[in-house]
């Protein structure tokens, strides 16, 4: 009999935990944004950039002003023993806390309102350019569990990953290291760097919080050989560390021809359908591809998985047979569109070759259509260019089909050095390959069109905002004889071995003797379309160059890195140029509404957050010498009076 | 005397022109700290400076060297304000376009000294 009670308790608290988990809001997660979080480096899983805060509006925006600050002392100009850092981390804030990782991959947290530091946690990372020249971060990632038990430690978690490929989790609310994760509180993702281990998986991207995942991409030097690892996405548990599943987007039967293909850039999730979305980039080498002529259909391309397997659902390959770099570098923006009386589940991407693909999310198919043009041949022996590339015409593409022509100031002050240097060089227009001798005039170069920022939408308006760049680069292949010729090319900036293949590569912006662009401005832009009509809202040129301290005429516009955000008021917040200034424009006109000067470029996204009933706006001006050798460590909020 | 005290005028703006270069130089967050074209108008304030510093002190230099000074605070004033106009630095344009008025009225004031002086020859 009491047997029999023990049972029928036994079955009733199994029933009661069934519903419970049944009815449960999720396992364990990233907390999603429109509470005044910022919850993941894209403010949310959709990778809207969108923050439901109303505080800010485009009558007040005037008025912000700077209300504290954090100089977190990581930065280095690469004159002494460490190279020079490239902050680009978002901040987070949740948990009633800001959260940043610094290019010395310690972590920051630090109190919303004030700016006072809670506690920093250093992991003792290796500081030297194991993959990249610089010191790179851009940012942490953030999970509690679904249900945090008080009093016990790391239900709550942030993740920083270093260069060298370590993955840390730590107490969000201490600091102290989680050390059921992993070994002691850190995960080496290079434990399955096994194929063509010829550099470590750098972890500078924020893992993607799913669940109770953590999914992993990682970067590397996909300029540098034949050969590389190839492009592995990892799934881990989020308290664990172990691996739950992996995906490479290249076939193993051509992991001796080729590699990368990895996901360095941020990912986005569909929570409702459980879709992760991949922006693949090139396979290795960059520039040339004559080792890599078999299928790699998803090498370039947008890949939605489904996220609790890792299994494919669809892929749509943005460049075929990519020589020119055009990695796909930003999470895809999930948005609903009304179309044609029709609510469809759209997925936006901006890309490097300044088309804004806009797909069915569910199914890969475009909505906006897509078509296949005829591009320019390769003349280098052993490379073969695709005949066709993918096309959108509509959006209209945020930067020319052709490069701009050569700018007549920077042509009469070099003494017509820009006119003769274009007539040397091979340009057919847009996808024109690299080329031996002068080499190949190549325009958006790798640069951009738009860079790992992409775009931002308001899901309200269906306004998509991207900010954009208009760089023209030489890039000449140079036979592995002359390469080899050159003294120690392999450490000269912008020479790059490609080894394994017949050619080095030599890349070069292409600048007159006095350092100035030799192709027509503007240099930048940032532009609103809707995404109901694929109709161009406003565009207007962007930043302000500045060189030796001289700013540049505003219509020249500043080359970007880092993105825009949008808030439910419409406005846009956005640092990104090379005059290190922060701004915030009108959605509906592009028309800036209030600007501050920061110690460097903004070169990441901003966040924006509500705490204590009061808006921040927050940016990381930490620079990026590819835009100006100005670098920084400061984290500056914003708010009104 | 009154030419004298033209010239400290203009000294004073050199010497207000280049504690804003320095400022400018040095301000961390200013947009133009340590930059090249910052350090080229703190130099360019200083040779304003100690040019004007000659012609406020040195009354009885040779009128070659008086002119040669003039003319040489005339090209730097200009050249500065140019510069600071790229440089968004708006403070040392204002300045520079003070310094503009003194200069001119330093050279209406000189011929008028002279006019005057032929008239009472």
């Amino acid at each position: 009999m009491r047997r029999r009670a023990l049972i029928g308790v036994a079955i009733f608290a199994a029933a009661i935990s069934a519903l419970a988990y049944a009815f449960a809001p999720s396992p364990g997660a990233a907390p999603a944004a429109g509470g005044g979080v910022w919850s993941t480096f894209n403010g949310d899983l959709m990778a809207q950039k969108y923050a439901a805060d109303i505080q800010i509006t485009p009558g007040n925006a005037a008025h912000l002003k700077k209300v504290w600050e954090v100089h977190t002392g990581d930065v280095s100009h690469g004159s002494g023993g460490v190279p020079a850092t490239d902050w680009s981390a978002t901040p987070l804030f949740v948990n009633d806390t800001v959260y940043v990782s610094t290019p010395f991959y310690r972590i920051f947290a630090i109190q919303p309102d004030t700016g006072h530091v809670k506690w920093v946690f250093n992991p003792h990372a290796t500081l030297k350019a194991l993959t990249q020249p610089e010191m790179k971060t851009r940012g942490v990632a953030y999970w509690q569990a679904a249900n945090p038990v008080p009093g016990q430690p790391c239900q709550k978690r942030v993740y920083v990953g270093t260069m060298e490929g370590k993955l840390y989790a730590v107490d969000a609310d201490t600091g102290r290291p989680c050390v059921d994760f992993g070994r002691g509180g850190m995960v080496d993702v290079n434990q399955w760097n096994t194929v063509n281990p010829v550099w470590p998986l750098s972890l500078l991207q924020p893992p993607t919080v799913y669940g109770d995942m953590l999914i992993v991409g990682w970067a590397g030097k996909d300029w540098a050989s034949k050969t590389a690892p190839p492009g592995w996405v990892f799934a881990l548990d989020a308290r664990t560390g172990k691996l739950k599943w992996t995906f490479n987007p290249l076939p193993p039967n051509s992991w001796q021809a080729t590699g990368t293909s990895n996901v360095w850039a941020s990912m986005s999730v569909d929570p409702e359908h459980g879709l992760l979305y991949l922006p693949v980039s090139s396979p290795s080498p960059n520039f040339y591809g004559g080792n890599r002529r078999q299928p790699l259909p998803y090498a370039t391309s947008i890949t939605a998985l489904n996220a609790e397997t890792g299994q494919v659902v669809w892929a749509r390959q943005l460049v075929h047979h990519d020589l020119w770099d055009y990695d796909i570098n930003s999470a895809p923006t999930l948005v609903d569109i009304q179309k044609d009386g029709r609510t469809i589940p759209a997925l936006v991407q901006s890309t490097k070759m300044g088309f804004i693909f806009v797909l069915n999310r569910l199914t890969g198919e475009p909505i906006y259509p897509i078509v296949e043009r005829p591009v320019p041949a390769s003349n280098v022996p052993g490379e073969q260019a695709s005949p066709t590339q993918p096309y959108a015409d509509l959006p209209a593409p945020v930067i020319p089909d052709r490069w701009p022509g050569v700018s007549t100031l920077a042509d009469v002050l070099s003494f017509g050095q820009c006119s003769r240097r274009a007539k040397q060089l091979r340009y057919l227009g847009k996808f024109t390959p690299p080329s031996l001798g002068a080499g190949s005039l190549e325009y958006p170069a790798t640069a951009g069109g738009v860079e790992w920022g992409g775009g931002a939408v308001d899901p309200a308006t269906q306004t998509y905002v991207v900010n954009t760049s208009s760089v023209a680069m030489i890039y000449q292949l140079l036979d592995r004889q002359k390469y080899q010729a050159l003294n120690h090319a392999e450490d000269r900036a912008n020479y790059y071995a490609q080894s394994g293949t017949p050619y080095g590569v030599h890349l070069t912006n292409f600048l007159n003797w006095l350092g100035m662009p030799c192709w027509k401005p503007p240099y930048g832009a940032i532009m609103a379309y809707d995404l109901k009509t694929g109709r161009t809202l406003w565009r207007e040129p962007f930043g302000v160059v500045q060189k030796w301290g001289f700013y540049m005429p505003p219509s020249w516009g500043s080359v970007t890195i880092g993105g825009p955000v949008i808030t439910k008021t419409g406005v846009i917040f956005i640092g990104a140029s090379m005059d290190s200034k922060v701004r915030a424009l009108d959605e509906r006109t592009g028309r800036l509404l209030w600007w501050a000067q920061v110690d460097a470029p903004a070169v990441a996204l901003p966040a924006v957050y509500t705490y204590r009933g009061r808006q921040y706006v927050l940016f990381t001006a930490g620079g990026n010498s590819i835009l100006t050798p100005r670098l920084g460590d400061q984290l500056a909020a914003f708010a009104l009076p | 005397m009154r030419a004298r005290n033209r010239s400290w005028l203009m000294a004073i703006v050199a010497a207000a022109g280049l504690i804003a270069s320095l400022f400018a130089y040095f301000q961390r967050g200013g947009g133009i700290s340590h930059t090249g074209g910052a350090a080229l108008v703190i130099v360019s304030t200083a040779i304003m400076l100690v040019a004007t510093l000659v012609l406020a002190l040195a009354q009885g230099a040779p009128g070659w060297l008086r002119g040669l000074l003039l003319a040489g605070c005339l090209i730097d004033d200009l050249g500065t304000g140019l510069a600071a106009y790229f440089l968004h630095a708006w403070l040392l344009v204002a300045l520079m376009v003070v310094g503009l008025a003194g200069w001119l009225i330093a050279m209406l004031a000189g011929r008028g000294g002279a006019a005057a002086r032929e008239a009472h020859s």
